[in-house]
């Protein structure tokens, strides 16, 4: 343990906002490196090992990532809901 | 390449596909698909959008005050880092087992 090292108080170690991000990240990912998997595979097998599938599934592995990340940074996930 | 050297290497890489296959959705019945953590991960995150799952806090809400500890990046980094050493030593070793 470092010196540096302090104890603070009055703040919550973790937050809603801090839970989302582990998802959304964790997520995004993982979709990156199934878009980066099947442009490897579509690469080696249709394009003769040329560069662009892999930058291409990378890219929609991305996009799909940031697509759920938005959606759940929208969503009302992790929000304690009262039936009115 | 002779005729006889493609087909054996085509015969070789599919058999080898299909063994792998059978062992891997028949034989245990998609066990280490069903159980792999990229899929668990994508199944929470289409549980979220979809409101079936929700995202718990680890942490009860409260107003109290508390200690916490903080710590330089630096030295998360390292413990990362030894982990993954470690990890990856006792995986090599395991190999022997």
């Amino acid at each position: 343990m470092s010196e540096k090292s302090k104890v603070q108080t009055l703040m919550p170690n973790k937050s809603i906002l801090n839970d989302k991000w582990d998802v959304v990240l964790s997520n995004m990912l993982v979709k990156t490196g199934l878009g980066l998997g099947v442009g490897v595979v579509g690469s080696v097998l249709f394009f003769k090992r040329r560069a662009f599938p892999v930058w291409l599934g990378i890219g929609f592995g991305l996009g799909r990532g940031y697509a759920e990340g938005d959606a759940i940074f929208r969503s009302a996930a992790g929000l304690r809901t009262v039936k009115a | 390449m002779s005729k006889i050297l493609k087909l054996s290497s085509i015969t070789l890489l599919s058999s080898t596909l299909a063994v792998s296959y059978y062992y891997y959705a028949i034989d245990r019945d998609g066990y280490h698909y069903n159980n792999s953590i990229w899929k668990r991960i994508s199944d929470r995150t289409r549980g979220i959008i979809d409101r079936k799952q929700d995202i718990v806090a680890t942490d009860p809400f409260t107003t109290k005050p508390r200690d916490i500890l903080r710590r330089p990046m630096v030295e998360t980094m390292k413990d990362l880092w030894n982990e993954q050493i470690r990890s990856s030593v006792s995986w090599i070793y395991s190999l022997g087992k």
